[in-house]
């Protein structure tokens, strides 16, 4: 006999610990790929790589590269919508980097 | 979304963890919920565990050697996952139904950047036996990785287009905890379900039990689902 996996979870964790479940699995499933940034606003390699002046074979090597361009990163970015910021952070201290 | 469903087996390992180490099993089968067959081959294998070699067994004066000797096996086993990953890639149709419809010059391009995993791998495993040290853990997986995803997009494909959409059995290994633990599930992709039939402690050497008893459970769920496929609603 099986049993469903949301009653057993929600019969053995606090309701404390079910919050700090859900928000690591947040910030999992958050952790996101330039490609899963882009899925989540429900655009398409197309939609995106015409905004950027990207060819779509350009824009897809962008998203399965680890290493990025600061200025490829900044087209890619503003392409969806949004504005790149670098920061750099120190202990407590956040530095945006103006000239990045 | 999949839906999970858990065997009597691991309802009952499940209920008798200590809070911190329920919530990280919680978190990954909240992921697994989400994500299904789309987690990467190290987070989610096809290969079950029956030999891990090592165990927890530390003796006086081992325990050193032995957390080296867990770091080099993992650092193998997540090359070994993400070469057989390669070899699922590349060898799958829509990788090579794009390579011979690619032009002279991309074509000589992607067949540059396999040469280059298959080196990548070659390294890896060259490092793994001369070094095998805990300071690069994850790096040779993860160049391979890298390499793998450059000839994906240099064939104009996404990983997510070669998601292994296979149904079966899955191990997950949860190495936040000490003793690091698994959870083999089975997942049956057409239908969305999944089911967790075991969690355990990877502290023993042999685990051959485990993986018949899993094999057995997930027999049995597939019988029954196939069954009521058959009957209808």
């Amino acid at each position: 006999m099986t049993r469903n996996w949301r009653s057993l979870k929600d019969s053995k964790l606090s309701p404390d610990a079910l919050a700090r479940v859900r928000a690591r699995v947040r910030a999992e499933l958050e952790e996101l790929t330039l490609k899963g940034l882009r899925q989540g606003l429900s655009l398409t390699q197309v939609e995106v790589s015409r905004t950027a002046s990207m060819t779509q074979s350009e824009l897809s090597r962008v998203e399965s590269r680890n290493d990025h361009l600061t200025s490829t990163l900044r087209r890619y970015i503003e392409a969806l919508g949004g504005e790149l910021e670098v920061t750099a952070v120190f202990g407590g201290r956040r530095v945006k980097i103006t000239d990045a | 979304m999949y839906d999970i469903t858990v065997t009597p087996e691991f309802e009952k390992w499940f209920e008798a963890l200590e809070p911190n180490a329920a919530e990280q099993v919680a978190t990954a089968l909240e992921v697994l919920e989400s994500a299904g067959p789309a987690l990467d081959p190290v987070k989610a294998s096809r290969y079950l565990l029956w030999y891990d070699g090592v165990g927890e067994q530390a003796g006086n004066g081992w325990t050193e050697r032995l957390i080296k000797l867990h770091h080099t096996a993992e650092m193998a086993r997540q090359l070994t996952l993400w070469q057989k990953e390669v070899v699922r890639c590349l060898e799958s149709p829509a990788f090579t139904s794009r390579l011979t419809r690619l032009d002279r010059g991309a074509a000589h391009r992607a067949l540059i950047a396999i040469e280059r995993v298959k080196k990548r791998i070659h390294a890896g495993k060259v490092h793994i036996n001369l070094v095998g040290d805990a300071g690069s853990l994850p790096t040779d997986a993860v160049s391979v990785k890298r390499a793998l995803f450059e000839v994906l997009a240099l064939a104009g494909l996404d990983p997510d287009d070669l998601v292994d959409s296979s149904s079966g059995l899955r191990e997950m290994t949860l190495e936040e905890l000490n003793p690091r633990v698994r959870l083999i599930y089975g997942i049956e992709v057409p239908t969305r379900r999944i089911l967790v039939i075991l969690g355990e402690p990877l502290s023993r050497a042999f685990y051959g039990d485990s993986v018949r008893l899993a094999e057995r459970k997930w027999r049995e769920y597939t019988s029954v689902t196939i069954a009521d496929q058959r009957q209808g609603p």
